[in-house]
């Protein structure tokens, strides 16, 4: 290392000196660009892995809370069904127990309605915050819940209806750059079901992961 | 007088290409095993990423198997080995 003081190498032709520093010079520059070079590639791969679960951790979270307000309002529909036929045998037999058996029919109603509202505020923050929270996120609308109640009859509020034939799946979707991630929250194939929901029509939701779709749909319409 | 100044330059030359032959020889195997390891980290994960959404062709380093509530994963890239674990959607928690 005496050539790259120069204060020993006192003496020595200055070509010769040259040649040597300049080839140590090359031979670090080449290690100090090769190391940043794969230094890179570890990042990127690394940005790429902490998209993608950022990208499940929300989408997962989305296809749980959508999950859960589908497995609710089907239990709460299923209790208002059983409350109306309890009101409709209280009244011909033991009329003193309607009045509170409405009043429970009317706060399952409400609870109904206040989860139908919660999840059209998370609808309405899923498009507020792109998402998954990065503006670069190009999300797909959470899918809309369309149920309706018709009006109250003589027993009091009616279940929740779907207008139609209700989808069997319901599709959520985020991209980020490359990166996709997606879920959908579809009724457990029948045969898994037991008696209760076999009889009552009550069925299962269940949320998986699954392949994204075309990109072009990954953006807003 | 100069050719004994060559001689030094010689000595220094052959002197400093050996020291930069072993740091690049021990830089060269350092960053090898890094790149390894990361590469097995990124292809295992990529794997398990995929085989949650329904993929089933894999490279041939990866192992998969779906056991309890999530899908496992090990890839092995050279001396270097690792595994993943992502869970099922529905056993999924944040």
């Amino acid at each position: 290392m005496n050539m790259l003081g120069g204060k020993h190498s006192r003496g020595t032709p200055k070509g010769i000196q040259g040649s040597v520093q300049f080839a140590l010079v090359m031979v670090v520059l080449v290690m100090v660009l090769g190391g940043f070079g794969i230094w890179g590639i570890f990042r990127s791969w690394r940005f790429q892995v902490e998209h993608q679960l950022r990208l499940n951790r929300c989408v997962g979270k989305a296809a749980h809370r959508l999950r859960d307000t589908l497995v609710d309002l089907e239990s709460s529909n299923q209790r208002m069904r059983e409350l109306r036929v309890s009101i409709a045998a209280a009244m011909g037999e033991f009329p003193a127990a309607v009045p509170p058996l409405k009043i429970a029919l009317q706060g399952v109603a409400k609870v109904q309605d206040m989860r139908l509202w919660a999840w059209k505020a998370h609808q309405g923050q899923w498009l507020l915050t792109w998402g998954c929270g990065n503006i670069r996120d190009r999300p797909l609308p959470l899918p809309s819940l369309k149920h309706y109640r018709s009006p109250p009859d003589i027993l009091g509020p009616p279940p929740l209806e779907w207008p139609g034939l209700m989808p069997k799946t319901f599709f959520i979707q985020v991209s980020y750059k490359n990166r996709h991630s997606a879920a959908h929250v579809q009724i457990e194939p029948s045969g898994k079901g037991g008696f209760y929901e076999t009889i009552t029509g009550h069925q299962k939701w269940k949320a998986s992961w699954t392949s994204p779709q075309s990109p072009a749909r990954s953006s807003f319409p | 007088m100069i050719h004994h100044n060559q001689g030094q330059a010689l000595f220094e030359l052959i002197l400093s290409s050996m020291v930069a032959c072993l740091v690049i020889v021990l830089a060269s195997s350092l960053l090898f095993r890094c790149w390894q390891r990361v590469q097995c980290a990124y292809l295992a994960f990529e794997s398990a990423q995929q085989a949650l959404i329904g993929e089933t062709t894999f490279p041939y380093q990866v192992k998969v198997e779906f056991r309890g509530t999530a899908v496992h994963v090990s890839a092995r890239c050279g001396r270097e080995m690792e595994r993943v674990e992502l869970p099922f959607l529905e056993h999924a928690r944040w």
